[in-house]
């Protein structure tokens, strides 16, 4: 991949750096990452880099993409998958643009939890989109969980205060909520989605976003944290192609966790996120680190 | 960077590879800031370097203009693709006593099913008799959700519930549009990433059987580097996965006839995914989805396309 350019040079220099900087930026953009979000990050691995000493028994260019790697974990968060936020019961709002896989995601990880042996009841508070309420209850019994729904002539604000309400009076352990997808600048759905989490005060807000996604990923995360204080995000949409870049915009916008990633349309393709396997990806450079490692 | 191309080129009479560099450069940042792919915004810029290298300038003052023109040129060239006239293929095909069959294909949550909806709305504003074909039998909601559609607009659904077979259900629904004496057979099929055989045979196997009259990939407008990807795998897995596409097959060789692009209210000024996922597959932007009711279906404008591209 990318980094053959540099030499055995004792030194990480502003020259000899040139060139393999321009490939971790070119690997990055093919990745859609977010332009803004590519620059910054180039001057981090610059300034980190700069005048390092190389390590005895280490080439230049196995240094350079250890720092590479190293900064594209720690702007994912650091290593290790995040979990959800405690609390009894755990609330947790699903959030994001239309079409990106709120919905089965929130089936997916009423499964998850229902493992975990935990109770879960999810809550339909999209009126809007056409059969939206039959496609969450479709997916409740596939992994038979209960589904709240009110029909779509309630107001979303009072579907979800309601659900959660139920949830408690219930002991349930964990309540899910599904809403529609939203534009970011929609602001009567913004202000809804507003009042749901005054209403039910989740203890994590998720933003679902697609691994597709391109250059618009930077400012829709950045609208929807600023709006509704995100806890996190869950990547879908990863079993594709995609390199799935959106993620390295998600954090550094936001300076929120990916929680989970979804690949594939099954009830089980849900998983943990890790931010050093996503930095392999992003890079397309799996073969860089085993060299590293050895 | 007009600044830097003239401070370039002053004293030369002819443009050099050299001179143009930077100034090359920085469109093709432009074009991906405006979301398109890496790849494509490369070869776009190479093409028109190529045909810009060696001319000579009349002015200096004139350069700006001079390589903007290029790429207006460029771009609106690759945009504007030959269409395809519906309305009028359907007349013929109403004459002929057939329904004129079009299959709506792409990957998970782009907005088939909706701007199928959409496109049923506006055939019928134009006259034209329609039938739904409710073809995802996979997707949880997603009959119920054609359903619905189906019953707001009046016009009649052929389906039958899920787990069945798409491209029989398909061939049954055209049976009946035609017993009916519909016009049209709109196909709604499930969403699949472009990677997954299985289902990409699938759909092949739909669109052979059925023979459609038109092949519409549905592509949302918020993609990145995807895009081409997408439209490639999807036109080579109609050509190639077939039955019988490998000892040469019968019918015609099926490809994408036209893009939806959707989504383009979602998106800003970076609308750079129209000119991916057109200079990837050929194909014309036939229709354009700018939200989520009934009438938010537009041709592509593609002069505000370019304006938007090299702003
Ligand atoms: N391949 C794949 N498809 C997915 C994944 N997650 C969701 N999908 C599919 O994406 C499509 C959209 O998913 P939904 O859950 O309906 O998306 P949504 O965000 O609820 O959509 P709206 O409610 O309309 O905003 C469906 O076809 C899902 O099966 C995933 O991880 N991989
Ligand atoms: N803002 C906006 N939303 C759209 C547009 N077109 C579709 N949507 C929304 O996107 C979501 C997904 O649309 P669908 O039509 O269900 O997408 P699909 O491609 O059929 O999805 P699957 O069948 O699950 O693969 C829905 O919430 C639609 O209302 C559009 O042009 N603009
Ligand atoms: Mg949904
Ligand atoms: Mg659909």
């Amino acid at each position: 991949s990318a980094f053959k350019s540099l030499n055995a040079d004792a030194k990480l220099t502003a020259e000899n750096m040139k060139g393999p900087l321009r490939d971790v930026r070119r690997a990055l953009l093919e990745a859609d990452v977010s332009l803004p979000v590519v620059r910054r990050f180039i001057k981090k691995v610059e300034e980190r880099a700069l005048g390092l000493e190389v390590l005895e028994g280490v080439t230049p260019q196995v240094q350079f993409v250890k720092i590479v790697s190293d900064e594209l974990v720690q702007l994912m968060g650091a290593e290790g998958s995040k979990d959800l936020n405690p609390g009894q019961p755990q609330v947790i709002l699903m959030a994001g643009l239309q079409g990106v896989g709120k919905t089965t995601a929130c089936g997916k990880l009423a499964a998850f939890l229902k493992k975990r042996r935990k109770s879960v009841l999810m809550v339909a508070t999209d009126v809007y989109r056409p059969a939206a309420i039959d496609q969450l209850v479709k997916l409740g019994s596939k992994v038979d969980v209960p589904v709240f729904e009110l029909g779509t002539a309630v107001s979303p604000v009072e579907i979800a205060r309601q659900g959660v309400a139920k949830a408690k009076a219930e002991g349930i352990d964990v309540v899910i909520v599904d809403t529609a997808g939203r534009l970011q600048v929609d602001e009567n759905l913004m202000a809804e989605l507003q009042n749901i989490k005054a209403a039910v005060h989740p203890t994590d807000t998720l933003l679902v976003v697609d691994a597709m996604t391109g250059q618009e990923a930077a400012s829709l995360v950045k609208t929807f944290n600023d709006q509704v204080d995100l806890s996190g995000a869950i990547l879908t949409k990863m079993d594709g192609d995609s390199r799935g870049g959106a993620a390295l915009s998600v954090r550094e916008v936001s300076g929120k966790p990916i929680k989970f990633v979804g690949t594939g349309e099954k009830m089980d393709a849900l998983e943990p996120f890790y931010p050093e396997r996503m930095a392999q990806r992003i890079l397309g450079m799996g073969d860089m680190l085993t060299l590293y490692e050895k | 960077f007009v600044g830097k191309l003239a401070l370039s080129v002053v004293g030369s009479s002819a443009l050099s590879a050299a001179d143009l560099a930077p100034a090359l450069e920085d469109m093709k940042r432009r074009l991906m800031e405006r979301n398109v792919a890496e790849e494509i915004a490369a070869q776009v810029v190479d093409s028109v370097a190529h045909s810009l290298e060696g001319q000579k300038l009349s002015s200096f003052t004139g350069v700006g203009q001079f390589v903007r023109r290029a790429f207006e040129d460029s771009l609106s060239g690759i945009l504007n693709k030959r269409q395809v006239d519906v309305l009028h293929d359907i007349k013929r095909a109403r004459a002929r006593g057939k329904p004129y069959v079009v299959v709506f294909c792409g990957v998970n949550g782009v907005g088939k099913s909706t701007n199928l909806a959409k496109i049923a709305y506006w055939l019928g504003q134009h006259g034209c008799k329609v039938q739904l074909a409710a073809c995802d039998t996979f997707r949880a909601g997603a009959v119920e959700q054609l359903k619905t559609h189906a019953m707001r607009l009046g016009v009649p659904l052929y389906e039958r519930g899920y787990e069945k077979d798409p491209a029989k259900v398909a061939a049954e629904a055209i049976r009946v549009a035609q017993r009916d004496g519909r016009d049209v057979v709109l196909v709604d099929t499930a969403g699949r990433m472009q990677d997954n055989e299985p289902l990409m045979r699938a759909l092949s196997n739909l669109i052979s059987l059925n023979q459609p009259e038109l092949v519409l990939f549905v592509g949302e407008a918020l993609v990145g580097n995807d895009a081409v990807d997408q439209l490639v795998k999807f036109n080579r897995s109609l050509a190639d996965l077939a039955p019988g596409a490998a000892a040469g097959g019968p019918a015609k060789r099926q490809v994408i006839d036209g893009i939806v692009l959707t989504k383009f209210d979602t998106i800003d000024d970076k609308v750079g995914a129209a000119l991916s996922m057109v200079y990837a597959s050929g194909a014309p932007v036939m229709f354009v989805g700018c939200g989520q009711t009934y009438v938010d279906l537009k041709k592509l404008n593609v002069r505000s396309v370019v304006n938007s591209l090299l702003k």
